[in-house]
């Protein structure tokens, strides 16, 4: 049985935010509710959420940048408040985007200067760091300014960065965040090798086929709360009953899909553009009965087609972050 | 006639647009801070060294300087970063690109900083009276008033010329720098031109400013306005020559940058 | 944790990253004192006092000096905000402090290079005699100076990190200062109500100790010194206060860390 490597337990967080930029009053942002959750040794743990759910605000915690407002969170045994400083040296973050580097140093003088910030010592490093820039692929680009990198090759120092100390548990935040489908794949299969070697990994995402492809179990969080927590089949089973509709259609708006959203049996609808069209995926008990009324409903609107599927992580994702966020 | 009224009523009103769009994001306290109190320091310092070095007679003679010297933060600074702040929000190319004749368009621009640059220097005129007892009581103040403007003029003519480089240039902080020290080395300022060596004298006589100056000193004394003509007309034809100098340098940078698309200016 | 390797590896990172590869910092290490020391030397030519030349020296290399340490240092901490690094290095177990403080030294410790500029240039372009009666002194109100300059810009550096107020006044710190601390004339000759401000300035003892090293002046010498280190550490106590702030303002209210 593993241990736990990430113990979390009623974790809160609020932020004290301004109205507006010339009031004084305050407003309490609650980032996150109370939290709680294990990641054990060895597990590829991912963190699924919409924008501002409080995946990054619960990764800061963990990495110690951030206190937490209430409640505990260990990593590794060690209080991520009080203990600090010895987390810090077993551990390492990576934070999508492009920032967070040294234009003006080479790829290479960047890993070394972090290096020394971990106390990696110069013979380890000697050897670690070709082998970083070799597993993220950046070898050849390694003397040369970071300036000239691109998105996608800044991440992947990032990634190497992280992985600079050789830490016991690496939380990525959104790695995949805007690099093409290549680059996000390749990044993956790193990633995938991470965990082999033994290391826990925490993932945040907001990609449902990253987190289904990657994790060994998935919390959903939303609006500060975690609102399931398990592996991704077992997840799935949480839309296994609820059959999804797929229309092709032309011509809807957010006004139409408010009023598809009232409908007391629709459990979630979503909107997507899919090259010139869109797609309309509406989740509901009564499935294919859905079709003709809700087709009659918008005869203002062109419906090209329509399918019904088995519900996939995302919809299941969908149904429970609400679809009507 | 109403041609000539149209271009004065777009003239003002670019001033008005083109200052309250590219400078409300300093807002009234930074203003203070950057044309009041950051140039006063400055006034203050040179005309303590000069105090110090050289007596009381020299340091009145570096706050007069000094005084009129201010006239290059509104003037040059100011359009530098007019212009760049232009550049840099994207409405260069739709200036450059309505009907408007750009003559037109630029004095609308710089018509606030020379209400910018004439504040600078009455204002440092007092200060220099308040605090160092330079004394007006005999100056021939419409030669003096003049004798500002053509300062006004002049180093606004010069600032054309930067404006257009600073416009290409990453790094304009030196630029402006440099051109800070000339006239601190150069113009007379501090101390009179014949204090340096023959050979760098020649540099301050084709810079504005020196003879401008050289006639405000002398109209503060009670001197005649006809007595200083002839600096004040110096003044006014190298301005004049800088406008033509900068003025042709946009000329030539827009056309440039149409025929071959190689100076990224828009 | 090894305190001079750290040291030693933010000089460098200093030194590549913040301030050669910058010509505005150049400008303000090389080409200040050069102005000033060429300006003040022309009135120093009509002023009839050999002494003064201490002034022309000393008074210009600090002004490169300061000079080159405001662009560069005061704005280090926000720098690093601003590159979304802040966070990574705070992340590290080393600790911040450290990190910045060795930054700020590399700062200062380059901004002797100002001097050596004034003295170049008095010394051989303008052909003046330098004596220096104690260059033991001498030498000893120097390293008090390097340590009152980096305690005075850690000092500044934290500030503009933690206020946003304090930023305004960035175009401040120079001129005043200059004026303040008697680089290029003596803090005397100021208006008393100006002067309690400039004895609670650090620099202005260093550079009368500095004066005094050179041409033998007052005797105050040592206390002179003892009054610069003293101002200088309790300006480094202030920036531990200001660094502990950060990291609690960073961590509690999530406040500095983010943009």
């Amino acid at each position: 049985m593993a241990e736990p490597v990430i113990e979390v337990q009623e974790l809160k967080r609020h932020f004290l935010g301004r109205t507006g930029a010339l009031s004084t009053k305050r407003r309490v942002i609650e980032a996150l509710k109370g939290v709680s959750f294990q990641v054990l040794k060895g597990e590829l743990f991912g963190y699924l959420g919409p924008n501002g759910a409080g995946k990054t605000t619960t990764v800061k915690i963990l990495t110690t940048l951030l206190a937490p407002s209430s409640g505990t969170a260990k990593v590794l045994g060690l209080d991520v408040f009080s203990q600090a400083r010895a987390i810090r040296r077993r551990i390492n973050f990576v934070f999508g985007g492009e920032r967070g580097l040294y234009f003006r140093l080479s790829g290479w003088d960047n890993l070394r200067y972090f290096a020394d910030l971990y106390f990696v010592p110069p013979a380890i490093q000697k050897r670690r760091i070709p082998h970083l820039l070799e597993l993220v692929g950046l070898s050849s680009r390694a003397q040369d300014k970071v300036e000239t990198y691109s998105r996608g090759m800044c991440q992947r120092l990032h990634i190497a960065r992280g992985l600079i100390n050789d830490p016991e548990v690496l939380f990525l935040d959104e790695p995949t965040i805007g690099l093409d489908p290549v680059a996000a794949f390749e990044l993956r299969q790193v990633i995938k090798g991470i965990v082999k070697e033994g290391k826990t990994v925490f993932l945040t995402t907001h990609y449902m086929k990253e987190a289904e492809e990657l994790c060994d179990r998935i919390a959903i969080i939303n609006g500060g709360q975690i609102v399931a927590l398990d592996t991704p089949s077992n997840l799935k089973q949480y839309a296994r009953l609820v059959p999804v509709i797929e229309f092709t259609v032309e011509g809807m708006s957010e006004r139409h899909l408010a009023k598809i959203r009232e409908i007391p049996e629709i459990q979630a609808a979503t909107l997507e553009n899919v090259g010139m069209s869109q797609v309309l995926k509406v989740q509901s008990s009564r499935g294919s009965e859905l079709i003709q009324p809700l087709m009659a409903l918008f005869p203002e609107l062109r419906f090209e087609g329509v399918k019904v599927r088995e519900p996939t992580l995302e919809d299941a994702y969908i149904q429970l972050v609400g679809g009507k966020a | 006639m109403r041609r000539i009224f149209l271009s004065l009523r777009l003239i003002w009103e670019e001033a008005l647009l083109s200052y309250k769009a590219l400078f409300s994001w300093l807002e009234p306290r930074a203003f203070i801070m950057l044309q009041v109190i950051q140039p006063m320091f400055e006034f203050t310092f040179f005309v303590f060294i000069a105090l110090f070095f050289m007596g009381p007679e020299r340091a009145q003679f570096a706050a007069v300087g000094n005084a009129f010297r201010l006239v290059s933060v509104g003037s040059i600074w100011g359009l530098i970063s007019s212009f760049r702040q232009e550049r840099y929000s994207g409405t260069l190319k739709f200036v450059i690109g309505t009907p408007t004749p750009k003559l037109l368009v630029f004095l609308g621009r710089s018509f606030m900083h020379v209400l910018d640059s004439l504040f600078a220097v009455f204002m440092g005129l007092i200060y220099a009276r308040l605090f160092f007892g330079v004394d007006f009581a005999s100056a021939n103040w419409g030669g003096l008033v003049l004798s500002i403007f053509s300062v006004v003029f002049s180093m606004l003519s010069f600032g054309t010329i930067f404006s257009a480089l600073g416009l290409v240039i990453r790094d304009v902080n030196l630029l402006m720098n440099s051109v800070y020290a000339l006239f601190i080395v150069f113009c007379g300022v501090n101390f009179p031109i014949s204090y340096l060596p023959d050979f760098l004298r020649p540099i301050g006589q084709a810079l504005p400013l020196t003879h401008g100056l050289t006639a405000a000193r002398a109209l503060i004394q009670g001197a005649q306005t006809s007595s200083v003509l002839a600096q004040l007309g110096l003044e006014i034809l190298i301005g004049g020559i800088y406008l033509l100098l900068g003025l042709g340098l946009f000329i030539w940078m827009e056309s440039t940058a149409r025929k071959n698309a190689s100076l990224d200016l828009y | 944790m090894n305190f001079l390797r750290i040291l030693t590896k933010e000089a460098w990172f200093q030194i590549t990253c913040n301030t050669l590869p910058r010509q505005m910092y150049l400008f303000s290490l090389l080409f200040v004192p050069l102005i000033y020391s060429f300006v003040s030397f022309i009135m120093f030519q009509h002023s009839g006092q050999a002494s003064f030349l201490s002034y022309v020296v000393l008074g210009s290399g600090m002004m490169g000096m300061w000079s080159s340490i405001v662009f560069s240092s005061s704005a280090d901490i926000v720098r690093e905000r601003e590159n979304r690094s802040l966070e990574l290095l705070m992340a590290t177990p080393t600790p911040f402090w450290l990190i910045m403080g060795g930054r700020l030294c590399t700062n200062s410790l380059l901004g002797l290079l100002s001097l050596g500029v004034a003295l170049l240039i008095v010394r051989v372009f303008l052909g003046q005699p330098l004596y220096f009666q104690s260059p033991g002194l001498f030498l000893l109100a120097l390293i008090a100076t390097v340590y009152t300059f980096a305690s005075l810009s850690l000092l500044i550096s934290t500030l503009f990190a933690l206020s946003r107020v304090a930023r305004v006044l960035q175009n401040l710190i120079e001129f005043p200062l200059f004026l303040l601390c008697g680089m290029l004339f003596p803090a005397e000759i100021l208006p008393s109500f100006l002067r309690p401000l400039s004895w609670s300035l650090a620099p202005t003892w260093a550079l009368e100790a500095m004066r005094e090293a050179m041409t033998g002046g007052t005797g105050g010498f040592w206390f002179h010194i003892l009054l610069t280190v003293a101002l200088a550490s309790f300006y480094l106590w202030l920036s531990a206060l200001f660094f502990a702030k950060i990291e609690r303002s960073v961590r509690i209210s999530g406040t500095l860390g983010s943009i």
